[in-house]
């Protein structure tokens, strides 16, 4: 399964990155690369939880005027800058379903519902599909937003780990436990 | 939370869409404008509280201050007469000899009622205080001027300290041989003072005991205890009360601490 290759970065692309934030710390004006660097990818992770495109440029902007805002309180923790851009987001993205400006949307594209029956072992149709969109929705959101991540983000366990604050090992036992569930529902 | 939305194989939108749509000048502008203003940052509530904290404990204690410094005024004495001649109207409870008026004279009148019993009686004083509200007045009625004389509270008459000195058989400190102590004559005080009360703190061979006394002699038990188990050892006199004989007032003499000797040499 292909991961996202922005997140995954060597050492010494995180310290120069470390060094752009010291930067930006003393001065907002040096945000100008890491924004350019992460807008796409929060932009992305915003778009797939929205249905509305313009609010979701919106929530991605306050994204980052938050993250510009609150960048003196950043501590590094040898994880990619963007772990924290991500839960800012996450942040942002609830939000805006609380405000009732957004519609909690997931965003799926048939061939990942087909990987998944696949996985299911069940017959790839069109009725199939259905059921899996219908219980993706009964799906509670701490395991839609597993599913969301892991099948059809395609991120890793460690970067799903490095977004929820848990471990790797964590993250792969709960996207398991989300898969057993959505597959329970899906075969009642 | 409403219900998930689930959208199939929505449009992708292209990497160069999504950065077309970047505007990093506006995201610093918009980050000026939501700093946080000066009066909501969590220092700022911390400096401003604990200075009000200050400003309020050091109202309060020098508030207090001022309380002690103000001199014991009891309130303005009205003659009698001239509040009764003057406010018919006005509820009076007065029935002693004298009669004070304390408070506003235009909206409430506190009358304080001094009984003083008779002089042969100790000096017990009560007084009671009642609010009268004062009905409304007319615009044809005049407030009566009422003559204010500031009262200071009545200290009693001290005689010199050496007079009141209880002792037994002239000795008030230090050694004092048993068969003193439990003389019939028990506490005296010079002068015109008769000792009526007094407690006695002493060891009973088992614990420490006080003993509260009326009279002026040491009982015979305390005194077989005092003499089997204190001598040697301090024993304290304390709330030394005496009466004077010709007024009747009742003072309050000072403590003595004394140690039982059997002998003059302290054995």
């Amino acid at each position: 399964m292909a991961v996202n290759p922005m997140y995954h970065q060597t050492n010494d692309r995180l310290q120069e990155e470390l060094a752009l934030i010291g930067q930006a710390k003393q001065d907002p004006e040096r945000f100008g690369p890491l924004y350019a660097r992460y807008h796409e990818q929060i932009f992305r992770y915003v778009y797939q939880r929205i249905d509305d495109k313009e609010l979701a440029f919106d929530v991605t902007s306050q994204v980052f005027i938050k993250a510009l805002t609150n960048l003196h309180k950043y501590e590094y923790r040898g994880v990619p800058f963007s772990s924290w851009l991500y839960r800012i987001a996450r942040s942002e993205v609830y939000q805006a379903y609380r405000d009732r400006k957004a519609r909690r949307t997931v965003n799926v594209e048939n061939m990942q519902l087909f990987e998944m029956i696949e996985e299911f072992e069940e017959e790839d149709n069109t009725h199939n599909k259905r059921k899996l969109l219908n219980c993706l929705t009964l799906l509670k959101d701490a395991d839609l937003q597993m599913i969301e991540m892991r099948y059809f983000e395609r991120r890793s366990y460690r970067e799903i780990g490095e977004i929820l604050e848990i471990s790797e090992n964590n993250a792969k036992v709960r996207s398991f436990r989300a898969l057993n569930r959505l597959k329970k529902l899906f075969m009642k | 939370m409403d219900k998930i939305k689930t959208i199939l194989d929505r449009e992708p939108l292209s990497s160069d869409y999504i950065r077309s749509r970047q505007d990093f000048d506006q995201i610093v502008k918009a980050a000026k404008v939501a700093q946080k203003p000066i009066w909501k940052s969590a220092w700022f509530y911390g400096v401003t509280g604990l200075s009000a904290i200050a400003i309020v404990i050091a109202i309060s204690v020098s508030g207090g201050k001022e309380q002690q410094k103000e001199p014991e005024l009891i309130g303005h004495i009205v003659d009698p007469s001239e509040v009764q001649s003057a406010k018919p109207h006005v509820k009076s409870s007065y029935s002693g000899n004298i009669s004070m008026a304390i408070g506003n004279p235009v909206k409430n009148k506190v009358v304080v009622q001094e009984q003083t019993s008779k002089p042969n009686d100790r000096e017990e004083r009560s007084i009671q205080t009642s609010i009268v509200k004062e009905p409304v007045v007319t615009k044809n009625e005049e407030i009566p001027v009422v003559k204010t004389v500031e009262r200071r509270e009545e200290k009693p008459k001290t005689t010199p300290y050496n007079n009141y000195m209880p002792n037994f058989g002239g000795v008030y400190e230090g050694n004092v041989l048993v068969d003193l102590l439990c003389s019939g004559k028990g506490i005296q005080s010079n002068g015109k003072l008769t000792v009526t009360s007094f407690t006695i703190s002493y060891f009973d061979g088992k614990q420490d005991v006080t003993a509260r006394v009326r009279g002026n002699k040491i009982p015979y038990d305390v005194c077989e205890d005092v003499g089997r188990y204190n001598v040697g050892t301090e024993i304290f006199i304390t709330n030394i009360y005496a009466e004077d004989r010709f007024s009747g007032a009742t003072s309050h003499l000072p403590s003595m601490l004394i140690t039982p000797v059997l002998s003059e040499n302290g054995l």
